[in-house]
């Protein structure tokens, strides 16, 4: 018979799977077609929260939390593609350097205006409370936050593949110049994909908020799994976004509470492993 | 002599003459240096100390973007490999000083070579990546790791040896040290070894296509700046005397990355200059406010947005606008031509689209 120690962490396990999913489909996207790895993306998330704890506050609905943290978020990383990072479109480099100089400053930022302490978010009214799964009780949030990102994977699916924009955006993953060549603007296309990043990343930072909560620090942290979960996953690949989250949240899960101490091997060893025989992830396209 | 001295101040034995008046200016800054205790007090020493640290540190980050054209994002961790090896071997095994260091060096090393061999198939963007991934392990290690590194505490066990605790002696020491390996690291560069590295950088390529293997190259420009880097982190152990997680953050890494952007990637002392820039500007704004990491972001932004070859490159390009109209001298055939250029945009792993690096 299973433990509850293992079906509690195997919930766990899901419920980080399905936030870093959230977070993960927006990184990949941006990557896989932009070859931008916004190292922002963790204060993207970090200020989605901050800014629906804003709006919980101000109107006492979640779901205008939610919404009102991923405009906002869609909103500053709209700004900043437009001023910041297009004035050295193709220089990757560059591009990163400067995700990382506004990660910095947004952080900090969120820091000086929220202070350090960590703040958690209460989820809205229908799903609080527990339920009982195969025996164990477990909060209804985090039930709640595996169908949202069920309902955000088959979303995504859908948009991706069953939409013209999402046949240009798929395209231009595979590439992007010969989008371009073809008659596309692609520029729209970049912009679109990198708003909707943003978005996803700050709606999930306000789920996150419920689960993990909000802190200094937890931006990085977000970050580095997102990146774990990509890389393993593969560019640009929303199932590959889904099977890394599952992984990762996984690892995670099982590792924190079996072996604390090794922890973060547990989480970059299969993606040095991936990176080495790998390199292009589970799902992506060879480079 | 004539060709040590070429070496080190031309760049290259088969220069015509020696540049004297590098060697002036060297002598002068280094005896300006050497004479810093008899001039300033013990805390503008001691921003000094941390000076030529960090400059040794980013020199280390230097020879791997500067030579090889990949930047990593985790060289804090190599720096807290050697800083927590001296620090845990004083305070848990009871090592000496320099017991402590010389196996702090050696472990720092052995990861060094691990992390290196990760790196083989990776440049670029993946590169960057795999760098983040390595150098926020040594972090995670660092913080959950408590039975050796007492995690977010940190260690305070790291001490000076006896000879050396005066914050003037310290700092003396720190400066010998750092002007050995910048005067090693200068003649490796002009060794045959270090021309294959910059050729790796240039035109991968190329490189390859002479029967030289780029990936034996970065390895060793990864290995030579995971020694320097240690050898830092042992300067980094004595000076502060306290080690913790914050250390090998990603934060420290990013600013070890503006310092050679600052300085100019791929100039010699650009990093020295650059560490000069950051650690003055924190050393100055942490005393008015906290934002010290929003004013790096905004340093670290417009660097990358108006001076991307860093001030050096920026002063040479102003030169450059104002003597525009003087007509071409015999040196405009060591500009580059416009095959140079072609073939460098059909090199797709040459990192030189990047305006950082070239």
């Amino acid at each position: 018979m299973l433990s509850t120690r293992f079906i509690l962490s195997l919930m766990n396990a899901f419920t980080l799977g399905a936030l870093l999913f959230l977070v993960a489909s927006g990184f990949t996207l941006i990557f896989g077609l932009m070859r931008v790895l916004n190292l922002a993306h963790g204060a993207f998330y970090l200020w989605g929260g901050y800014i629906g704890l804003v709006a919980i506050g101000l109107t006492g609905n979640f779901w205008l939390g939610l919404l009102a943290g991923g405009l906002g978020v869609t909103l500053g990383g709209g700004l900043a593609e437009r001023f910041l990072f297009r004035r050295v479109r193709g220089d990757t480099l560059a591009e990163v350097l400067l995700t990382v100089g506004l990660g910095l400053i947004l952080a900090d930022m969120a820091l000086f205006i929220w202070g350090g302490d960590p703040i958690t978010i209460s989820p809205p009214e229908m799903f609080r409370g527990g339920m009982t799964v195969i025996g164990v009780g477990i909060p209804k949030s985090r039930v709640g936050l595996v169908v949202l990102a069920a309902l955000v994977f088959v979303g995504l699916w859908w948009l991706l593949n069953r939409t013209t924009v999402g046949a240009m955006v798929r395209a231009g993953v595979d590439d992007s110049e010969m989008l371009a060549a073809l008659g596309i603007n692609i520029r729209l296309v970049y912009s679109a994909v990198f708003l909707l990043g943003a978005f996803l990343a700050g709606a999930s930072g306000v789920a996150g908020a419920t689960f993990l909560g909000l802190y200094p620090g937890v931006d990085a942290e977000i970050l580095l799994f997102g990146l774990v979960v990509v890389v393993i996953g593969g560019l640009g690949s929303i199932w590959g976004a889904l099977i890394g989250s599952m992984l990762v949240g996984l690892s995670i899960s099982f590792g924190t509470v079996f072996i604390p101490e090794l922890l973060y091997f547990l989480i970059f060893g299969p993606m040095l492993l991936v990176l080495i025989v790998r390199p292009q992830g589970l799902m992506g396209k060879p480079l | 002599m004539t060709p040590l001295l070429k070496r080190l101040f031309n760049g290259t034995p088969v220069a015509p003459q020696v540049d004297w008046v590098r060697v002036g200016a060297t002598a002068l800054v280094i005896g300006l240096l050497v004479a810093l205790p008899y001039m300033g007090g013990s805390y503008t020493v001691n921003v000094g100390a941390q000076i030529l640290l960090f400059g040794l540190w980013a020199m280390s980050i230097n020879i791997l973007a500067g030579s090889v054209g990949l930047v990593s994002l985790g060289h804090a961790g190599l720096l807290g490999v050697a800083a927590y090896g001296v620090a845990v071997g004083q305070g848990r095994m009871g090592w000496s000083f320099w017991t402590a260091a010389l196996v702090a060096l050696l472990v720092t090393q052995l990861v060094t070579l691990a992390f290196s061999v990760m790196t083989i198939r990776a440049s670029g963007v993946y590169f960057l990546m795999i760098t983040l991934a390595q150098g926020m392990l040594i972090w995670g290690v660092a913080q959950r790791w408590s039975s050796v590194t007492d995690g977010d505490n940190g260690l305070r066990t790291a001490t000076r040896p006896p000879e050396l605790t005066q914050y003037w002696a310290y700092y003396w020491f720190e400066l010998a040290v750092v002007i050995i390996c910048v005067l090693l690291l200068r003649l490796l560069l002009t060794t045959r070894v270090g021309l294959r590295l910059r050729g790796t950088k240039d035109s991968p390529t190329r490189m390859a296509s002479l029967g030289y293997s780029v990936a034996r190259q970065r390895l060793i420009a990864f290995n030579l700046a995971g020694a320097f880097a240690g050898i830092a982190g042992v300067l980094y152990a004595g000076f502060f005397g306290f080690v913790s997680p914050t250390t090998v953050f990603l934060r420290q890494s990013v600013e070890g990355v503006l310092m050679i952007i600052l300085g100019g990637v791929g100039a010699f002392t650009g990093p020295l200059i650059g560490a000069t820039g950051v650690i003055g500007a924190r050393t100055v704004l942490s005393a008015y406010t906290d934002r010290w990491p929003t004013f790096m972001g905004l340093m670290l932004i417009v660097v990358v947005l108006f001076a991307p070859s860093g001030i050096g490159g920026y002063a040479r390009g102003v030169r450059q606008l104002l003597s525009s109209r003087r007509s071409a001298d015999a040196t405009s055939y060591l500009t580059p031509t416009s095959l140079d250029n072609a073939e460098k945009s059909k090199d797709r792993e040459a990192p030189s689209d990047s305006t950082i690096l070239s």
